[in-house]
Protein backbone atom coordinates (compact mmCIF):
# COMPACT_ATOMS: atom_id res chain seq x y z
CA UNK A 1 0.00 0.00 0.00
CA UNK A 2 1.11 3.20 -0.26
CA UNK A 3 2.64 5.10 2.10
CA UNK A 4 0.55 8.25 2.02
CA UNK A 5 -2.26 5.75 2.07
CA UNK A 6 -1.05 3.90 5.05
CA UNK A 7 -0.19 7.34 7.06
CA UNK A 8 -4.22 8.31 6.11
CA UNK A 9 -5.57 4.94 7.55
CA UNK A 10 -3.41 5.27 10.64
CA UNK A 11 -4.51 8.47 11.30
CA UNK A 12 -8.14 8.01 10.73
CA UNK A 13 -7.67 5.07 13.34
CA UNK A 14 -6.21 7.44 15.72
CA UNK A 15 -9.20 10.30 15.16
CA UNK A 16 -11.31 7.67 15.92
CA UNK A 17 -9.89 6.09 18.99
CA UNK A 18 -9.65 9.92 20.10
CA UNK A 19 -13.20 11.05 19.18
CA UNK A 20 -14.45 7.43 20.98
CA UNK A 21 -12.34 8.33 24.44
CA UNK A 22 -13.50 11.44 24.54
CA UNK A 23 -17.24 10.46 24.52
CA UNK A 24 -16.39 8.40 27.33
CA UNK A 25 -15.34 10.80 28.87
CA UNK A 26 -18.32 13.06 27.85
CA UNK A 27 -17.05 14.98 25.38
CA UNK A 28 -19.74 14.62 22.96
CA UNK A 29 -17.84 16.23 19.95
CA UNK A 30 -14.05 17.84 19.80
CA UNK A 31 -13.16 20.89 17.57
CA UNK A 32 -10.55 20.19 14.45
CA UNK A 33 -8.38 22.16 15.93
CA UNK A 34 -8.49 20.43 19.55
CA UNK A 35 -7.76 17.09 17.66
CA UNK A 36 -4.56 18.33 16.07
CA UNK A 37 -3.94 19.41 19.70
CA UNK A 38 -4.36 15.96 21.42
CA UNK A 39 -2.15 14.80 18.54
CA UNK A 40 0.40 17.13 19.18
CA UNK A 41 0.96 16.79 22.83
CA UNK A 42 0.64 13.14 22.26
CA UNK A 43 3.76 13.19 19.72
CA UNK A 44 5.43 15.95 21.52
CA UNK A 45 5.35 14.42 25.07
CA UNK A 46 5.83 10.84 24.08
CA UNK A 47 9.44 11.18 24.06
CA UNK A 48 10.03 12.75 27.67
CA UNK A 49 7.80 9.39 28.61
CA UNK A 50 9.60 6.65 26.72
CA UNK A 51 12.75 7.99 26.43
CA UNK A 52 14.70 6.76 23.42
CA UNK A 53 12.08 4.42 21.89
CA UNK A 54 11.07 5.47 18.40
CA UNK A 55 8.33 7.68 18.60
CA UNK A 56 4.99 5.50 17.02
CA UNK A 57 3.66 8.33 15.96
CA UNK A 58 5.91 9.94 14.02
CA UNK A 59 3.81 10.14 10.61
CA UNK A 60 2.74 13.71 11.97
CA UNK A 61 4.34 16.34 10.82
CA UNK A 62 3.32 19.70 12.45
CA UNK A 63 3.80 23.09 12.05
CA UNK A 64 2.91 26.34 13.40
CA UNK A 65 0.35 29.24 13.41
CA UNK A 66 -1.13 31.41 16.16
CA UNK A 67 -4.14 29.05 16.90
CA UNK A 68 -1.63 26.58 17.58
CA UNK A 69 0.10 23.43 15.86
CA UNK A 70 -1.12 21.38 12.70
CA UNK A 71 -1.15 19.04 10.35
CA UNK A 72 -2.38 18.47 6.98
CA UNK A 73 -2.15 15.00 7.20
CA UNK A 74 -5.00 15.55 10.13
CA UNK A 75 -6.78 17.91 8.30
CA UNK A 76 -7.25 15.25 5.48
CA UNK A 77 -7.91 12.64 7.64
CA UNK A 78 -10.92 15.15 8.86
CA UNK A 79 -12.77 15.07 5.60
CA UNK A 80 -12.18 12.05 4.49
CA UNK A 81 -13.85 10.59 7.67
CA UNK A 82 -16.93 13.51 7.61
CA UNK A 83 -16.94 12.45 3.43
CA UNK A 84 -17.24 8.55 4.36
CA UNK A 85 -19.96 9.41 7.23
CA UNK A 86 -17.65 7.96 10.13
CA UNK A 87 -18.20 11.42 11.79
CA UNK A 88 -19.80 14.32 11.34
CA UNK A 89 -18.78 17.92 11.50
CA UNK A 90 -20.45 21.25 12.68
CA UNK A 91 -19.93 24.27 14.90
CA UNK A 92 -18.92 22.40 18.27
CA UNK A 93 -16.90 19.90 16.89
CA UNK A 94 -16.46 16.40 15.08
CA UNK A 95 -19.02 13.85 16.19
CA UNK A 96 -19.06 10.06 15.82
CA UNK A 97 -21.52 8.79 13.64
CA UNK A 98 -20.36 5.56 12.75
CA UNK A 99 -22.82 2.42 13.85
CA UNK A 100 -21.22 0.40 16.78
CA UNK A 101 -20.35 -2.59 15.05
CA UNK A 102 -18.11 -1.06 12.75
CA UNK A 103 -16.85 1.53 15.40
CA UNK A 104 -15.23 -1.72 17.44
CA UNK A 105 -13.71 -3.43 14.73
CA UNK A 106 -11.95 -0.07 13.73
CA UNK A 107 -11.26 0.08 17.38
CA UNK A 108 -9.59 -3.60 17.44
CA UNK A 109 -6.29 -3.56 18.64
CA UNK A 110 -6.08 -7.34 19.27
CA UNK A 111 -3.77 -8.59 16.13
CA UNK A 112 -1.81 -4.95 15.89
CA UNK A 113 0.36 -4.20 18.61
CA UNK A 114 1.49 -0.93 17.01
CA UNK A 115 -2.02 0.22 17.50
CA UNK A 116 -2.67 -0.97 20.90
CA UNK A 117 0.36 0.86 21.92
CA UNK A 118 -0.66 4.18 20.32
CA UNK A 119 -4.22 3.46 22.01
CA UNK A 120 -3.11 2.91 25.15
CA UNK A 121 -0.43 6.37 24.63
CA UNK A 122 -3.63 8.10 23.87
CA UNK A 123 -5.70 7.33 26.21
CA UNK A 124 -2.96 8.47 28.70
CA UNK A 125 -2.64 11.98 26.91
CA UNK A 126 -6.96 12.45 27.05
CA UNK A 127 -7.22 11.46 30.61
CA UNK A 128 -4.54 13.64 31.74
CA UNK A 129 -6.08 16.82 29.61
CA UNK A 130 -9.99 15.29 30.44
CA UNK A 131 -8.75 16.52 34.21
CA UNK A 132 -8.96 20.29 33.14
CA UNK A 133 -11.38 19.56 30.02
CA UNK A 134 -10.89 20.65 26.31
CA UNK A 135 -10.86 24.09 26.63
CA UNK A 136 -7.84 24.10 28.12
CA UNK A 137 -6.01 22.12 25.63
CA UNK A 138 -4.99 25.58 23.89
CA UNK A 139 -3.22 26.99 26.90
CA UNK A 140 -1.51 24.49 27.47
CA UNK A 141 -0.40 23.46 23.49
CA UNK A 142 0.60 27.41 23.24
CA UNK A 143 2.21 27.21 26.65
CA UNK A 144 4.62 24.03 25.08
CA UNK A 145 8.19 25.49 24.68
CA UNK A 146 9.14 23.87 21.22
CA UNK A 147 5.23 24.95 20.30
CA UNK A 148 6.49 28.18 21.55
CA UNK A 149 10.06 28.72 20.12
CA UNK A 150 8.83 27.34 16.68
CA UNK A 151 6.32 30.43 16.53
CA UNK A 152 8.54 32.93 17.65
CA UNK A 153 11.22 32.04 14.75
CA UNK A 154 10.89 34.60 12.19
CA UNK A 155 10.01 31.68 9.52
CA UNK A 156 8.18 29.34 11.09
CA UNK A 157 8.38 25.68 9.81
CA UNK A 158 7.88 22.02 9.80
CA UNK A 159 8.16 21.57 13.73
CA UNK A 160 11.34 19.47 14.58
CA UNK A 161 10.57 16.89 17.94
CA UNK A 162 13.43 14.32 17.20
CA UNK A 163 16.37 17.18 17.64
CA UNK A 164 18.39 17.07 21.06
CA UNK A 165 17.61 20.65 21.70
CA UNK A 166 14.19 19.41 21.64
CA UNK A 167 12.78 22.13 24.41
CA UNK A 168 9.99 20.20 25.81
CA UNK A 169 11.93 17.59 26.27
CA UNK A 170 15.01 19.76 28.31
CA UNK A 171 12.15 21.59 30.03
CA UNK A 172 10.22 18.29 31.22
CA UNK A 173 13.88 16.72 32.29
CA UNK A 174 14.62 20.19 34.06
CA UNK A 175 11.09 19.78 35.97
CA UNK A 176 12.28 16.25 36.86
CA UNK A 177 15.51 17.29 37.82
CA UNK A 178 14.19 19.68 39.98
CA UNK A 179 12.32 17.17 41.93
CA UNK A 180 15.06 15.09 42.19
CA UNK A 181 17.11 17.93 43.53
CA UNK A 182 14.41 18.60 45.99
CA UNK A 183 12.86 15.99 47.07
CA UNK A 184 15.01 12.65 48.89
CA UNK A 185 13.41 9.92 47.31
CA UNK A 186 11.73 10.12 43.69
CA UNK A 187 11.55 6.69 43.30
CA UNK A 188 7.72 6.36 43.65
CA UNK A 189 6.95 9.25 40.38
CA UNK A 190 6.56 7.50 37.68
CA UNK A 191 7.41 9.63 34.14
CA UNK A 192 3.48 9.87 33.50
CA UNK A 193 3.58 11.25 37.11
CA UNK A 194 5.79 13.96 36.54
CA UNK A 195 3.55 14.80 33.49
CA UNK A 196 0.49 15.12 35.71
CA UNK A 197 2.51 16.96 37.98
CA UNK A 198 3.99 19.48 35.37
CA UNK A 199 0.32 20.06 33.71
CA UNK A 200 -0.95 20.74 37.02
CA UNK A 201 2.24 23.32 37.46
CA UNK A 202 1.46 24.96 33.68
CA UNK A 203 -2.39 25.35 34.67
CA UNK A 204 -1.80 26.97 38.33
CA UNK A 205 0.01 29.41 36.05
CA UNK A 206 -2.54 29.64 33.30
CA UNK A 207 -5.44 30.46 35.96
CA UNK A 208 -3.09 33.07 37.89
CA UNK B 1 6.36 31.21 32.08
CA UNK B 2 10.07 30.34 33.39
CA UNK B 3 11.13 27.23 32.56
CA UNK B 4 14.41 26.41 33.77
CA UNK B 5 12.94 24.58 36.87
CA UNK B 6 16.29 23.20 37.82
CA UNK B 7 17.88 26.32 38.77
CA UNK B 8 14.97 28.33 40.25
CA UNK B 9 15.52 28.51 43.87
CA UNK B 10 11.33 29.57 44.28
CA UNK B 11 10.05 26.43 42.55
CA UNK B 12 12.80 23.87 44.71
CA UNK B 13 11.29 25.70 47.65
CA UNK B 14 7.79 25.11 46.32
CA UNK B 15 8.61 21.12 45.38
CA UNK B 16 10.61 20.73 49.21
CA UNK B 17 7.73 22.58 50.76
CA UNK B 18 4.80 20.52 49.33
CA UNK B 19 6.97 17.18 49.66
CA UNK B 20 4.79 15.21 51.91
CA UNK B 21 1.41 16.03 49.37
CA UNK B 22 3.43 15.30 46.32
CA UNK B 23 4.58 12.09 47.36
CA UNK B 24 0.80 11.20 49.16
CA UNK B 25 -0.57 11.98 45.46
CA UNK B 26 2.19 9.95 43.72
CA UNK B 27 1.97 6.59 46.11
CA UNK B 28 -2.02 7.02 45.83
CA UNK B 29 -3.07 4.19 43.89
CA UNK B 30 -7.03 5.11 43.07
CA UNK B 31 -5.78 8.93 42.35
CA UNK B 32 -2.99 7.13 39.92
CA UNK B 33 -5.75 4.39 38.42
CA UNK B 34 -7.51 4.66 34.81
CA UNK B 35 -11.05 4.08 36.68
CA UNK B 36 -10.43 7.22 38.97
CA UNK B 37 -9.19 9.45 36.25
CA UNK B 38 -12.10 8.21 34.01
CA UNK B 39 -14.70 9.17 35.94
CA UNK B 40 -12.93 12.42 37.34
CA UNK B 41 -12.54 13.78 33.61
CA UNK B 42 -16.11 12.24 32.74
CA UNK B 43 -17.64 14.47 35.51
CA UNK B 44 -15.68 17.35 34.92
CA UNK B 45 -17.08 17.64 31.45
CA UNK B 46 -20.33 17.04 32.34
CA UNK B 47 -19.89 20.23 34.56
CA UNK B 48 -18.35 22.30 31.89
CA UNK B 49 -21.18 20.93 29.64
CA UNK B 50 -23.71 22.66 31.94
CA UNK B 51 -25.59 19.39 32.55
CA UNK B 52 -25.25 19.89 35.93
CA UNK B 53 -24.67 23.20 38.52
CA UNK B 54 -26.18 22.35 41.83
CA UNK B 55 -24.97 20.18 44.46
CA UNK B 56 -24.33 16.01 44.59
CA UNK B 57 -22.48 13.53 46.42
CA UNK B 58 -21.17 10.42 44.11
CA UNK B 59 -19.64 7.60 45.62
CA UNK B 60 -17.83 4.81 44.59
CA UNK B 61 -16.69 1.78 46.07
CA UNK B 62 -12.43 1.76 45.62
CA UNK B 63 -13.13 -1.88 44.35
CA UNK B 64 -15.39 -0.46 41.72
CA UNK B 65 -13.16 2.25 41.06
CA UNK B 66 -10.36 -0.01 40.53
CA UNK B 67 -12.44 -1.61 37.81
CA UNK B 68 -13.60 1.33 35.60
CA UNK B 69 -12.69 0.66 32.12
CA UNK B 70 -12.94 3.14 29.40
CA UNK B 71 -14.30 0.24 27.09
CA UNK B 72 -17.28 -0.96 29.62
CA UNK B 73 -18.66 2.49 30.83
CA UNK B 74 -21.77 3.93 30.19
CA UNK B 75 -22.37 7.30 29.28
CA UNK B 76 -21.68 9.79 31.39
CA UNK B 77 -24.59 11.96 29.41
CA UNK B 78 -27.03 8.93 29.91
CA UNK B 79 -26.15 9.05 33.84
CA UNK B 80 -26.69 12.72 34.44
CA UNK B 81 -29.83 12.98 31.81
CA UNK B 82 -31.25 9.95 34.26
CA UNK B 83 -34.20 10.76 36.36
CA UNK B 84 -32.76 8.91 39.77
CA UNK B 85 -29.50 11.12 38.80
CA UNK B 86 -31.44 14.03 39.19
CA UNK B 87 -33.53 13.61 42.57
CA UNK B 88 -31.23 12.07 44.40
CA UNK B 89 -28.11 13.64 45.64
CA UNK B 90 -26.33 10.78 47.54
CA UNK B 91 -25.90 8.24 44.31
CA UNK B 92 -23.55 5.35 44.25
CA UNK B 93 -22.36 4.26 40.89
CA UNK B 94 -20.72 0.64 39.79
CA UNK B 95 -17.63 0.03 37.81
CA UNK B 96 -19.84 0.61 34.80
CA UNK B 97 -21.82 3.88 35.32
CA UNK B 98 -24.62 2.74 36.65
CA UNK B 99 -26.12 3.29 39.61
CA UNK B 100 -26.77 0.99 42.56
CA UNK B 101 -27.74 2.76 45.32
CA UNK B 102 -29.49 6.56 45.58
CA UNK B 103 -30.76 8.92 48.50
CA UNK B 104 -32.10 11.66 48.87
CA UNK B 105 -30.16 13.04 52.12
CA UNK B 106 -30.12 16.25 54.13
CA UNK B 107 -26.36 17.38 54.64
CA UNK B 108 -25.57 19.94 56.78
CA UNK B 109 -25.67 23.60 55.12
CA UNK B 110 -22.13 24.12 56.93
CA UNK B 111 -19.67 23.14 54.90
CA UNK B 112 -16.99 22.18 57.60
CA UNK B 113 -19.57 19.99 59.01
CA UNK B 114 -20.70 18.59 55.63
CA UNK B 115 -16.89 18.10 54.65
CA UNK B 116 -16.65 15.94 57.79
CA UNK B 117 -19.57 13.60 56.62
CA UNK B 118 -18.07 13.06 53.44
CA UNK B 119 -14.32 12.04 54.50
CA UNK B 120 -16.25 9.67 56.99
CA UNK B 121 -17.77 8.09 53.92
CA UNK B 122 -14.28 7.66 52.04
CA UNK B 123 -12.91 6.03 55.09
CA UNK B 124 -15.39 3.51 54.71
CA UNK B 125 -13.60 2.33 51.59
CA UNK B 126 -15.35 4.81 48.92
CA UNK B 127 -14.46 7.45 47.14
CA UNK B 128 -16.25 10.23 47.51
CA UNK B 129 -16.85 12.96 44.45
CA UNK B 130 -18.89 16.11 45.53
CA UNK B 131 -19.90 18.35 42.20
CA UNK B 132 -20.99 21.37 43.81
CA UNK B 133 -22.13 24.30 41.27
CA UNK B 134 -18.98 23.60 38.57
CA UNK B 135 -16.53 22.39 41.05
CA UNK B 136 -15.85 18.37 42.33
CA UNK B 137 -14.61 18.09 45.74
CA UNK B 138 -13.30 14.43 46.17
CA UNK B 139 -12.00 12.11 49.14
CA UNK B 140 -9.99 9.00 49.12
CA UNK B 141 -9.27 6.98 52.42
CA UNK B 142 -10.50 10.10 54.32
CA UNK B 143 -7.93 12.76 52.18
CA UNK B 144 -10.17 15.56 51.35
CA UNK B 145 -8.19 16.47 47.72
CA UNK B 146 -10.72 19.47 47.02
CA UNK B 147 -10.67 22.51 44.34
CA UNK B 148 -13.32 24.25 46.32
CA UNK B 149 -13.45 24.75 50.06
CA UNK B 150 -17.04 24.30 49.88
CA UNK B 151 -19.36 21.52 50.33
CA UNK B 152 -22.85 23.03 50.87
CA UNK B 153 -24.88 25.33 48.00
CA UNK B 154 -25.78 27.55 51.24
CA UNK B 155 -22.78 28.53 51.93
CA UNK B 156 -21.50 28.73 48.35
CA UNK B 157 -23.93 31.43 47.17
CA UNK B 158 -23.24 33.41 50.74
CA UNK B 159 -19.40 33.41 49.27
CA UNK B 160 -21.20 34.27 45.58
CA UNK B 161 -22.83 37.44 47.12
CA UNK B 162 -19.40 38.65 48.94
CA UNK B 163 -17.25 41.16 47.36
CA UNK B 164 -13.69 40.30 45.76
CA UNK B 165 -10.48 40.99 47.77
CA UNK B 166 -9.90 44.11 45.71
CA UNK B 167 -12.45 46.11 47.23
CA UNK B 168 -11.22 45.13 50.65
CA UNK B 169 -10.23 49.31 51.36
CA UNK B 170 -14.45 49.78 50.92
CA UNK B 171 -15.11 46.97 53.60
CA UNK B 172 -13.01 48.74 55.65
CA UNK B 173 -14.73 51.81 55.60
CA UNK B 174 -18.16 49.44 55.74
CA UNK B 175 -16.81 48.42 59.26
CA UNK B 176 -15.83 51.55 60.47
CA UNK B 177 -19.85 52.05 60.03
CA UNK B 178 -20.91 49.36 61.58
CA UNK B 179 -18.79 49.43 64.80
CA UNK B 180 -20.97 53.47 64.96
CA UNK B 181 -23.70 51.19 66.09
CA UNK B 182 -24.66 50.69 69.96
CA UNK B 183 -25.16 46.16 69.10
CA UNK B 184 -21.60 46.53 67.67
CA UNK B 185 -19.96 48.53 69.82
CA UNK B 186 -21.12 47.62 73.05
CA UNK B 187 -18.95 44.01 72.99
CA UNK B 188 -15.31 46.08 72.91
CA UNK B 189 -16.76 48.09 76.61
CA UNK B 190 -17.01 47.32 80.33
CA UNK B 191 -20.83 46.85 81.21
CA UNK B 192 -22.24 49.77 82.96
CA UNK B 193 -22.40 47.51 85.90
CA UNK B 194 -18.82 46.85 85.97
CA UNK B 195 -18.13 50.65 86.07
CA UNK B 196 -20.05 51.45 89.15
CA UNK B 197 -18.38 48.28 90.77
CA UNK B 198 -15.31 49.61 89.95
CA UNK B 199 -15.93 53.01 91.44
CA UNK B 200 -16.78 51.07 94.45
CA UNK B 201 -13.31 49.61 93.98
CA UNK B 202 -11.14 52.64 93.28
CA UNK B 203 -13.55 54.38 96.24
CA UNK B 204 -14.44 57.33 94.38
CA UNK B 205 -17.27 58.80 96.70
CA UNK B 206 -20.80 57.73 94.89
CA UNK B 207 -21.62 61.19 94.34
CA UNK B 208 -19.35 60.89 91.61
CA UNK B 209 -20.42 58.44 89.95
CA UNK B 210 -21.74 59.94 87.57
CA UNK B 211 -18.63 61.86 86.51
CA UNK B 212 -16.81 58.71 86.89
CA UNK B 213 -18.49 56.75 84.39
CA UNK B 214 -18.62 59.67 81.85
CA UNK B 215 -15.18 59.70 82.17
CA UNK B 216 -14.26 56.28 82.18
CA UNK B 217 -17.27 54.77 79.47
CA UNK B 218 -14.31 53.76 77.09
CA UNK B 219 -12.47 51.63 79.57
CA UNK B 220 -12.05 48.44 77.07
CA UNK B 221 -12.75 44.74 78.14
CA UNK B 222 -9.63 42.91 79.28
CA UNK B 223 -7.33 41.67 76.23
CA UNK B 224 -9.24 44.33 73.52
CA UNK B 225 -6.69 43.09 71.15
CA UNK B 226 -8.50 39.54 71.07
CA UNK B 227 -11.79 41.40 70.86
CA UNK B 228 -11.39 43.55 67.97
CA UNK B 229 -9.47 40.84 65.56
CA UNK B 230 -12.10 38.37 65.93
CA UNK B 231 -14.82 40.80 65.02
CA UNK B 232 -12.70 42.21 62.28
CA UNK B 233 -11.51 38.98 61.08
CA UNK B 234 -15.73 37.72 60.87
CA UNK B 235 -16.94 40.63 59.24
CA UNK B 236 -13.96 40.72 56.57
CA UNK B 237 -14.67 37.00 56.57
CA UNK B 238 -18.56 37.33 55.67
CA UNK B 239 -17.83 40.22 53.43
CA UNK B 240 -15.27 39.50 50.76
CA UNK B 241 -14.38 35.82 48.92
CA UNK B 242 -11.64 35.01 51.26
CA UNK B 243 -10.59 32.50 53.52
CA UNK B 244 -9.12 32.67 57.17
CA UNK B 245 -5.90 31.09 58.11
CA UNK B 246 -6.81 30.79 61.79
CA UNK B 247 -3.60 30.71 63.53
CA UNK B 248 -0.47 31.74 61.86
CA UNK B 249 2.42 31.42 63.83
CA UNK B 250 5.87 32.53 62.31
CA UNK B 251 8.62 31.26 63.39
CA UNK B 252 9.49 33.23 66.88
CA UNK B 253 6.10 32.12 67.72
CA UNK B 254 4.69 35.38 67.01
CA UNK B 255 1.30 34.67 65.95
CA UNK B 256 -0.49 37.12 62.44
CA UNK B 257 -3.32 38.01 63.70
CA UNK B 258 -5.72 37.71 60.59
CA UNK B 259 -4.41 35.97 57.46
CA UNK B 260 -6.56 35.74 54.94
CA UNK B 261 -5.80 33.99 51.25
CA UNK B 262 -7.89 35.05 48.08
CA UNK B 263 -9.07 32.04 45.43
CA UNK B 264 -6.18 32.12 43.37
CA UNK B 265 -3.99 31.19 47.23
CA UNK B 266 -2.49 35.22 47.04
CA UNK B 267 -2.35 36.02 50.91
CA UNK B 268 -3.20 39.63 52.42
CA UNK B 269 -2.30 39.91 56.30
CA UNK B 270 -3.77 42.56 58.90
CA UNK B 271 -1.86 42.99 62.29
CA UNK B 272 -4.62 44.60 64.69
CA UNK B 273 -3.38 47.24 67.36
CA UNK B 274 -5.34 49.18 69.63
CA UNK B 275 -5.12 53.03 71.36
CA UNK B 276 -7.07 53.68 74.74
CA UNK B 277 -7.24 51.74 78.03
CA UNK B 278 -8.72 48.81 79.34
CA UNK B 279 -9.59 47.15 82.73
CA UNK B 280 -7.00 45.17 84.83
CA UNK B 281 -7.79 41.29 83.76
CA UNK B 282 -8.69 41.05 87.72
CA UNK B 283 -11.20 43.70 86.86
CA UNK B 284 -10.88 45.69 89.78
CA UNK B 285 -8.79 48.52 88.66
CA UNK B 286 -7.73 49.89 85.38
CA UNK B 287 -5.42 48.06 83.32
CA UNK B 288 -3.45 48.52 80.04
CA UNK B 289 -3.44 52.20 78.56
CA UNK B 290 -1.77 52.02 74.66
CA UNK B 291 -1.31 55.71 72.97
CA UNK B 292 0.35 56.95 69.31
CA UNK B 293 3.34 56.19 70.68
CA UNK B 294 3.05 52.52 70.55
CA UNK B 295 1.93 52.52 66.98
CA UNK B 296 4.47 54.86 65.13
CA UNK B 297 6.41 53.82 64.53
CA UNK B 298 6.75 50.17 66.39
CA UNK B 299 4.01 49.26 64.66
CA UNK B 300 4.52 49.91 61.59
CA UNK B 301 8.32 47.77 62.12
CA UNK B 302 6.63 44.84 63.21
CA UNK B 303 4.06 44.83 60.46
CA UNK B 304 7.07 45.24 57.95
CA UNK B 305 9.19 41.96 59.56
CA UNK B 306 6.25 39.78 58.91
CA UNK B 307 6.38 41.35 55.29
CA UNK B 308 10.01 40.50 54.96
CA UNK B 309 9.73 37.07 57.01
CA UNK B 310 6.87 35.73 55.21
CA UNK B 311 8.73 36.90 51.85
CA UNK B 312 11.76 34.85 52.70
CA UNK B 313 9.50 31.90 53.06
CA UNK B 314 8.55 32.62 49.67
CA UNK B 315 4.75 33.53 50.76
CA UNK B 316 3.39 35.71 48.55
CA UNK B 317 2.07 38.44 50.23
CA UNK B 318 -0.01 40.97 48.31
CA UNK B 319 -0.38 43.68 51.07
CA UNK B 320 -0.01 43.83 54.73
CA UNK B 321 -2.39 46.23 56.71
CA UNK B 322 -2.03 47.92 59.84
CA UNK B 323 -5.52 48.43 61.78
CA UNK B 324 -5.73 50.47 65.01
CA UNK B 325 -8.58 50.73 67.32
CA UNK B 326 -8.78 53.95 68.60
CA UNK B 327 -10.95 54.06 71.90
CA UNK B 328 -8.98 56.71 73.02
CA UNK B 329 -11.47 59.34 75.20
CA UNK B 330 -10.76 62.01 73.08
CA UNK B 331 -10.71 62.81 69.47
CA UNK B 332 -7.25 62.67 68.48
CA UNK B 333 -5.46 62.60 65.35
CA UNK B 334 -4.37 59.28 63.20
CA UNK B 335 -2.10 57.14 65.15
CA UNK B 336 -0.26 56.72 61.99
CA UNK B 337 -0.27 60.67 61.29
CA UNK B 338 3.60 61.95 60.08
CA UNK B 339 5.01 57.86 60.10
CA UNK B 340 8.67 58.86 58.57
CA UNK B 341 9.34 56.08 55.97
CA UNK B 342 13.25 57.56 55.93
CA UNK B 343 13.54 55.94 59.37
CA UNK B 344 12.75 52.42 58.07
CA UNK B 345 15.71 49.94 57.32
CA UNK B 346 17.02 48.98 54.07
CA UNK B 347 15.57 45.73 53.99
CA UNK B 348 11.92 47.55 55.65
CA UNK B 349 11.84 49.61 52.89
CA UNK B 350 11.83 46.85 49.86
CA UNK B 351 8.49 45.72 51.61
CA UNK B 352 6.94 49.38 52.19
CA UNK B 353 5.12 49.24 49.18
CA UNK B 354 3.09 46.44 49.88
CA UNK B 355 2.09 47.71 53.37
CA UNK B 356 -0.94 50.26 53.87
CA UNK B 357 -1.76 52.08 57.22
CA UNK B 358 -5.74 51.89 57.48
CA UNK B 359 -7.20 54.95 59.22
CA UNK B 360 -7.78 54.16 62.69
CA UNK B 361 -10.92 52.69 63.01
CA UNK B 362 -13.16 54.91 65.88
CA UNK B 363 -14.61 53.09 68.84
CA UNK B 364 -16.74 55.20 70.99
CA UNK B 365 -19.12 53.73 73.72
CA UNK B 366 -21.78 56.58 72.80
CA UNK B 367 -24.15 54.78 75.39
CA UNK B 368 -22.41 52.68 77.83
CA UNK B 369 -24.70 49.73 78.74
Amino acid sequence: MDNNIKELYSTNDDIIFILNTGLKIGWEEIKPQSINRIIYLSKVLYTFVKNAEPNIINYYHFTSNSSGPFSSIINKSIAYLESNEFTSLDSSGIKLTIPNESLNKILDSSFDDIKKQKQEWYKIIMLLLGKYGENKIFSFTINDPLYIENIQSNDPKEIDFESSENKTLNVLNSFKDAFEKSINDTSSISKEEYLELYFDYIFSQIIK
Amino acid sequence: MDFNFKNNPVFLNLIKDKEEQILARTNNEIQDSEGFKIIFAGLKSMLKNNAFSGFKAIIMSEEDIMKVKIEDIADFNNLFADEDFSYHNLITLNHKLFIIDKERRSFPSDSNEARAIFSEISQKGFVTFILIKKQINYFIKGVDNSESPFFSLTDINRYNKKRDINEINDVFVEYQESIKERRNYCKFFIELSHLKSLREDLQIPRDEEEKFIKAHKHLLRNKPEDTFRDDLRLFLTSHLRVFQVKEFLLENMRRLDIFLYDEFGEIYLIEVKWVGQSIHHLGKKLGTIYDSTNINPDAFFQTMDYLEELDNKGQNIVRAYLIVFDARQDDLDDTGLNFDSNILTESQTKHYRKFNKVKDFRVINYHAS
